[in-house]
């Protein structure tokens, strides 16, 4: 069962207008690419950012509109109906929506063009990239990603208890998911479930599950920040797939995830720099040159810029040895930059930060939303865990060049 | 270039020394005195803070008094790199007849020079000089141009010398991280090893973070070029002069007490950490410029005697509030 959203009025803006047809992404040049990924912000996303704020939920057309400018395919193949763009333009284009607090839509968006996109296109069959990726590409399906679990968080491989039982002609499967992102405007679920008991990395497997197979059921959930991005529960009673649901092969779903975490991670710190950066250039021009946090200002703005090169830089290198190591240092780093710079942009900017009747999203949603950005894509926490573990497996390597010192000291940070 | 090393605080001098050399003293001589000097090695740089923005920590004022044919320099420099070794000095003085900033490579052996060494408890092996000139005839041959109209040579020079300086302290940042690392690997704490335990590994990876965002902006400012350079340099160069003795600092103290002793690699590292901030400089130059940006000028970074070539004029009105240096470069996704 579907839930039933609030259907507030449809602004004006929300409404295809006469005039001009709206921008697609060009992905000539790497400047033609920011100009059309900024100038589709402007015309599709901007004017409707405070109507979906409000409403608590970005609406199908928003999908749709990126679905036509090609948004969903940035990091998909050209084989596949996609662009075939590398990371970096999937970065420019979260920095493009970014240049407004527009965080909930950046991770209803991302969730397509980072993660079920690029999945369906490496690893779907033709008959799952047919029936799904082509739609989702086009923006006529919208989709979500169902990992977290009501007893579990970061900890995926051993909290996950959906369970996906083997039947004759399929599999069953039983079991709730939380916080899913998209959740109630899914079309199709990509649902991670254990198929093998016990706790082992090598039991658990996606599912590409319809949101409208009997025995789903999808509750919206009210959250404290990224009001404009759709969150809800889903539950699982004895939901009956075709053996086909299974996306690349059974137990190997945490294979499949690792492949795709660090760019997803790469995209959440260059979001969540974008959403820092923007407090700060909003506090800057609000206090004015002269005042005196001005030296604060300047030197978070030096810490920003060598955050977002820092991610640049990892994008550069994805798909290399390090790429799990550096996604995770970036993610934690731009995280918990980003929260601190907000923090205290909002300190410096005085009650008027606070202003929840803002015409247009503000200072305060950046605050609401900059908090989710250190929880999702792995807690900064975890995510700390798993770069210290890579840390430790590289210093084990052996030293490039010679030594400085009397001890051998490796090379890895 | 010899790198940085941890165990013996005079190989960072060292090096300090030879990127000096190599990137700021001797491109300058080898264009405006080339073949006049025994190398550039013997030749310390003092340029004033207006040129460099506080590289090394440098301070220059020296004044040009009397007529066109008969100048004669008065002044002092602190804080000169290599000044109680060298045998001659490129400094940057104000002709008073005129107001212009002029180069002018003097000569330490007159009775009209006196050097006297300066302490700075880092940088072991190289030694920091005071300069005081009296009435020092300048002769014509010793002027090598004005300020402005070397202005390209010389911002290039210090940018390139800030971010090889910025390079070598990163590494140093690097060495001390990797060196913890491997020390806790070692440790036992406990019923395991201090590698194991979280509130450790968290905190190392936090300082490789920095680490890599160190290496990260320095080579983006290298990759620009012209006065977009000189900005990221200086920028990439406050950033690294604040992280590294971050970075240091917390290898130190996951290394324990023992890398608090004199004379080991850990105590050495964290005493040149410690003095970046003074060899990068730049802080001000970073608060002017998003001030500049704010107010709405137009000023370039750091060009010489107020002369902004139309292109920095354009670039600075095009960038955003905030986004100080930002221009794209060539092929990047910014």
């Amino acid at each position: 069962m579907k839930p039933s959203m609030p259907s507030p009025a449809t602004p004006m803006t929300d409404q295809p207008l006469l005039g001009p047809p709206p921008p697609v992404l060009d992905p000539g040049s790497p400047a033609a690419f920011n100009e059309s990924a900024r100038a589709l912000a402007d015309a599709e996303i901007t004017p409707n950012l405070a109507h979906w704020e409000r409403q608590g939920s970005v609406s199908r057309s928003l999908f749709e509109a990126m679905g036509r400018a090609g948004v969903f395919g940035i990091g998909v193949a050209v084989e596949h109906g996609g662009l075939g763009l590398d990371l970096a333009h999937g970065i420019s284009f979260v920095r493009a929506v970014m240049r407004e607090p527009a965080a909930g839509v950046c991770t209803s968006l991302s969730v397509l063009t980072h993660l079920v996109a690029p999945l369906l296109a490496r690893h779907g069959t033709p008959g799952q990239r047919d029936r799904w990726l082509r739609p989702v590409l086009a923006g006529r399906c919208v989709a979500s990603v169902a990992l977290t679990e009501p007893g579990g968080g970061s900890d995926l491989v051993r909290a996950v208890a959906t369970t996906a039982r083997p039947e004759p002609d399929g599999w069953l499967l039983q079991g709730e998911k939380t916080f899913i992102t998209n959740a109630p405007l899914a079309d199709v679920l990509l649902v991670l479930a254990r198929t093998t008991p016990g706790t082992s990395a090598l039991g658990l497997t996606l599912f590409l599950v319809p949101a409208d197979l009997p025995g789903i059921v999808i509750t919206p959930l009210a959250t404290a920040g990224l009001h404009a991005s759709p969150t809800g529960r889903v539950s699982f009673e004895d939901c009956r797939l075709p053996r086909e649901a299974v996306l690349g092969r059974p137990g190997l779903a945490m294979v499949l995830l690792a492949g795709i975490l660090p760019e997803e991670r790469l995209a959440i710190a260059a979001g969540a720099l974008a959403c820092a950066r923007w407090a700060l250039e909003r506090t800057a021009r609000l206090l004015g040159a002269s005042d005196q946090a001005m030296p604060e200002l300047a030197w978070w703005d030096a810490e920003i810029e060598a955050a977002e090169t820092f991610v640049d830089a990892a994008a550069e290198r994805i798909g290399g040895p390090q790429d799990q190591l550096d996604a995770a240092l970036a993610k934690t780093a731009g995280a918990r930059l980003a929260q601190r710079v907000v923090q205290d942009c909002a300190r410096l900017s005085g009650p008027g930060a606070y202003r929840d009747d803002e015409p247009a999203p503000a200072m305060l949603s950046a605050l609401r939303d900059v908090r989710v950005l250190s929880v999702y894509g792995g807690s900064c926490e975890t995510v700390r865990d798993t770069a210290a573990a890579e840390l430790l497996r590289g210093a084990l390597t052996p030293t490039q060049g010679p030594p400085t010192t009397t001890q051998a000291t490796p090379t890895a940070p | 270039m010899p790198a940085p090393d941890q165990g013996d605080g005079t190989a960072m001098g060292a090096a300090v020394l030879e990127m000096v050399a190599q990137g700021l003293s001797g491109p300058v001589l080898d264009r405006l005195a080339p073949g006049s000097l025994p190398g550039p090695y013997r030749v310390s740089t003092a340029l004033g803070d207006t040129t460099t923005h506080g590289l090394l920590g440098t301070r220059c004022d020296l004044e040009l008094h009397g007529r066109p044919d008969r100048l004669t320099a008065w002044g002092h420099a602190d804080h000169v790199l290599g000044l109680p070794d060298a045998g001659a000095v490129l400094v940057e003085g104000i002709r008073r007849y005129d107001g212009r900033r002029v180069l002018l490579l003097l000569p330490l052996d007159t009775p009209y020079t006196q050097v006297r060494e300066q302490r700075l408890g880092a940088l072991a092996g190289a030694r920091y000089g005071h300069l005081e000139v009296t009435a020092l005839a300048v002769p014509g041959h010793a002027l090598l141009g004005t300020v402005q109209r070397h202005a390209s040579l010389l911002h290039d020079a210090v940018a390139a010398t800030r971010l090889g300086l910025a390079r070598l302290l990163s590494d140093l940042a690097q060495q001390s991280v990797c060196g913890a690392l491997a020390h806790a690997q070692r440790r036992p704490f406990q019923d395991g090893v201090l590698a194991g335990r979280q509130a450790f590994g968290h905190a190392v990876a936090e300082a490789a973070a920095a680490v890599r965002m160190c290496h990260a902006v320095t080579r983006r400012a290298a990759t620009a070029s012209g006065p977009a350079r000189w900005d990221r340099a200086v920028r990439a160069g406050v950033f690294v002069a604040r992280a590294v003795p971050q970075s240091v600092g917390t290898a130190c103290r996951l290394f324990g007490g023992q890398g608090f002793m004199d004379g080991h690699p850990m105590a050495a590292a964290y005493r040149e950490a410690v003095f970046a901030p003074v060899l990068l400089g730049g802080q001000q130059r970073l608060v002017d410029s998003m001030r500049q940006r704010l107010a709405g000028e137009t000023s370039p970074p750091t060009l010489a005697d107020g002369q902004a070539p139309a292109q920095t004029v354009r670039q600075a009105q095009a960038q955003g509030v905030g986004r100080p240096g930002q221009h794209p470069v060539p092929g990047s996704m910014r």
